[in-house]
């Protein structure tokens, strides 16, 4: 009597699990055959422009003033032309017969409110402008603090893409992202996705795709699986090692990219034994990078010479590069005062020790400090690596004495080569070497306050080679983006400075 | 429970709660890592920040302040029910956490379900027959799933049931089909930890003299096992399933970053990297709360369980 109950329950047990799994594979996710999913690891947990336009943008639901061509350049967007009137005043001329999602003209008036917002907040503290005003039905004039080259760049950034003036409530928050872009915020999940549909009113070409899903999957192997499943059909910034076993499978296709950013030494120039620029030669002719790009990176990415590579952008100047020679690191170090002791070497009692502090938020880091640690070792640097957080070190580095930190930031980010401030300026770099060269600076403001392009590529190419002869910075490798699809996506272009996905050009084959 | 025990009660949780939230709040403010820069250089998609942008971050948040006076803005808040702005997205802590719980309370109980469904029998049959194949399988399994990491298990459950048998979704929270990875995965290291203690509390059991009293009464095993022995053994089981809830939560951090479920654990996390003190304090604090509820409801479950256990905890 009892087995037969037994036998009963596990096979109700069965037809109900049975049943219950037919239901949940069936269950709809809301997925149709025209919709496009795009995984990338960072989470959407904010609506407002000014915190995360840069998503927006690149998901092209909202656009700026002015937007990055393929070849880092900036180009016309909601603006179709800008010019400097005076040497502290911009003109902007809005392009015409453009809406925002919700049918209102997109006219000085209405982007207005915005672009005030946008300058106004802390992250854009360090652009110097003074007011905006809409001058007439189709022109916003900017006025600066000082005369202000970078401004265009400035304009690409997604913080300052305009939304509907109906999208921001009377608290000045934004809790709709009401945008020009070929596509229209349909419905979010904070921390999780965003859906956006095709805009039938888009004054370019319209999305061949009628839906997009953002997803934000933290963990790269994740991605990677939810491509390989058919649950993605785009999963971007994969590791470098997957673009092998994605190109090889008939079901994927690999894109593979250099970006304009770069994997660089930070030394402190104020404490010892960085302090003498010998010694940071010394580091810099010791580093094998070309073995860097090929055991690490598969391949991908190249070594650095200066901050800009040459083959993403125009601003990159000719630079005589540090070739690998460990002869020439230890003459350098013998010559500094470092003699050899055994396996390390020391300087009036004191041994050659040094610390490299990165961090793992970007994957390779750490293993690329490992690889540092072997070469300097090879020269007599006794090297000892501390993996913390980024903004740990960025504190401890800013306010205190170190050694040198592995660090890696994009070089373009906007479309200027101004970023060499952010980097060497002596009083508002936000990188820590405590590098101060009046020359530098002087290059750096001359720049800013130039129009002339050439011009300009002269004093940046000035700062570039201070930099490559001074060393408070030490170019290792430049990055290339991975990027895996679906073998049926067609019209996908990686674009440089990836802000901008551009997936409204994309068609898929189902 | 009388009430003054009751109010004795309330009283040593409100104190436990509030320790909590000093030390949490002490460690995050003494970690090093700037808020300001830190949340800044998310909002501006991974650039450092200028100087003059983190003073006015600074300014803006009352970042300045010093610790106590941050802390008892934030406690004064929070008693009254107000857990803050997160610093990052502005939205209302109390929001992001309600819209986060649902996943992971769904992940807990289902992960639950899944460790006892696998953990009562396996525990129960191994104790019945100790030294038996049965018992050895028992064991053996348990010792895997205790020694197995959550993260490989899901990595192996993704790539065995998700990509080779198509069954089941790799990553999401898109509909019930997207817990059961989940939930196996975490639910399968908590049964390994139940079902070794039910077997060594049913083995107890077994032996104590009223269960051979009412073997030599002619009993069946059966009913001997699962009327008679089984409550009993159930009292020290109750308090790991309780304390396998810290489990559920500390699992569900890994487990929601693999399978990418936005939960508490996911929430914690980030905010942790962000620095973003208003959301840590509000999910610390209510996972706080959820600990103290635990542990008085197990309180309650024994006197249930075994009317001779009083709520303090003497036998009488």
């Amino acid at each position: 009597m009892y087995k037969f109950t037994r036998r009963q329950t596990v096979f109700a047990a069965a037809a109900g699990i049975s049943g219950l799994s037919g239901y949940w594979l069936q269950s709809d996710d809301g997925v149709n055959d025209d919709t496009f999913r795009v995984g990338s690891p960072w989470t959407p947990d904010v609506i407002d422009p000014v915190t995360n336009g840069w998503l927006w943008r690149r998901l092209t639901v909202l656009e700026p003033l002015l937007t990055v061509d393929y070849d880092a350049t900036v180009s016309p967007g909601l603006a179709t032309d800008w010019h400097m009137v005076s040497d502290r005043t911009w003109e902007f001329t809005l392009r015409e017969g453009v809406t925002f999602h919700d049918g209102t003209d997109v006219t000085a008036e209405t982007v207005l409110p915005s672009l005030t917002r946008a300058f106004e907040s802390s992250s854009m503290a360090a652009v110097p402008v003074e007011s905006v005003e809409a001058t007439a039905d189709r022109t916003i004039t900017i006025q600066t603090a000082v005369p202000f080259s970078p401004l265009p760049a400035h304009c690409t950034r997604g913080i300052t893409c305009p939304v509907s003036p109906s999208a921001i409530d009377s608290d000045g928050s934004v809790n709709e992202p009401v945008g020009t872009g070929p596509f229209q915020f349909e419905n979010w999940e904070p921390g999780s996705t965003i859906t956006a549909t095709a805009n039938p009113d888009y004054h370019g070409s319209t999305a061949h795709i009628e839906t997009l899903i953002y997803e934000g999957i933290t963990d790269d192997q994740t991605r990677r699986l939810k491509l390989e499943s058919g649950e993605l059909d785009m999963a971007r910034i994969l590791p470098n090692k997957a673009a092998d076993t994605l190109a090889s499978s008939p079901d994927l296709t690999a894109y593979t990219y250099k970006i304009p950013r770069a994997r660089y030494l930070v030394f402190d120039l104020d404490s010892a034994p960085f302090a003498d620029r010998a010694v940071r030669r010394a580091v810099m002719y010791a580093i094998d990078r070309d073995h860097i790009v090929d055991s690490l990176l598969n391949g991908l990415g190249s070594k650095a010479v200066g901050p800009f590579p040459s083959d993403v952008t125009e601003w990159a100047a000719e630079l005589e590069p540090y070739e690998y020679s460990p002869e020439k690191a230890r003459s350098l170090l013998a010559e500094a005062g470092w003699e050899t002791n055994g396996d390390s070497r020391i300087r009036d009692g004191e041994e050659l020790s040094v610390s490299i502090w990165t961090y793992n938020t970007r994957p390779l880091l750490p293993t690329i400090a490992e690889v540092l640690q072997t070469q300097l070792q090879a020269v007599g640097f006794d090297v000892d690596i501390s993996v913390m957080e980024s903004s740990t070190i960025k504190q401890q580095a800013t306010n205190g004495e170190f050694d040198t930190v592995l660090w890696s930031s994009s070089v373009l980010w906007y479309p200027d080569p101004d970023r060499l401030s952010d980097l060497v300026h002596s009083e508002t770099a936000t990188m820590f070497s405590g590098y101060e060269n009046e020359a530098v600076d002087r290059h750096l403001e001359t720049a800013r306050r130039t129009a002339d392009r050439d011009e300009r590529f002269e004093q940046y190419a000035a700062v570039q080679r201070h930099i490559q002869r001074d060393l408070p910075l030490g170019w290792l490798t430049y990055y290339a983006n991975v990027i895996g699809t679906r073998a049926d996506v067609e019209g996908y272009r990686p674009h440089p400075v990836e802000s901008c996905y551009h997936l409204e050009e994309v068609t898929q084959q189902r | 429970m009388t009430g003054a025990e009751l109010c004795k009660r309330l009283l040593t949780m409100a104190i436990v709660l509030l320790g909590v939230s000093l030390l949490t709040y002490g460690l995050i403010f003494v970690t090093p890592g700037d808020p300001a820069r830190t949340i800044l250089t998310q909002q501006m998609g991974g650039q450092a920040p200028s100087q003059d942008a983190v003073d006015q971050f600074r300014a803006d948040n009352g970042l300045d302040d010093p610790f106590i006076v941050q802390y008892a803005r934030w406690m004064g808040n929070a008693v009254q029910g107000d857990l803050g702005q997160s610093y990052y997205s502005d939205r209302s802590v109390s929001d992001m956490i309600v819209q986060r719980l649902p996943n992971t309370i769904a992940l807990a109980v289902a992960s639950m379900v899944v460790a006892l469904v696998i953990a009562l029998p396996a525990g129960i049959a191994s104790a019945s027959n100790p030294g038996s194949r049965t018992d050895y399988a028992a064991q053996i399994g348990s010792l895997m799933g205790v020694s197995m990491p959550n993260f490989w298990l899901g990595y192996l459950l993704i790539i065995v049931c998700a990509l080779r048998l198509n069954l089941f979704p790799v990553a999401g929270a898109a509909g019930p089909k997207y817990l059961v990875l989940p939930s196996l995965t975490l639910g399968s290291g908590m049964a390994a930890v139940i079902a070794r203690l039910v077997r060594t509390a049913m083995l107890d059991v077994l032996d104590d003299a009223y269960i051979q009293a009412a073997r030599s009464k002619g009993l069946r095993e059966r009913i001997i096992v699962y009327k008679h022995a089984l409550r009993n053994a159930l009292v020290p089981v109750v308090t790991i399933i309780g304390l396998q809830l810290s489990y559920v939560l500390n699992g569900a951090v890994v487990i929601e970053v693999v399978f990418q479920r936005p939960g508490l654990g996911t929430l914690l996390v980030d905010a942790i990297f962000a620095r973003d003190y208003p959301v840590v304090q509000g999910v610390t604090l209510l996972i706080g709360v959820i600990f103290v509820l635990v542990n008085f409801a197990v309180d309650l479950m024994y006197s249930r369980l075994d009317p001779r256990i009083d709520l303090g905890g003497e036998y009488t």
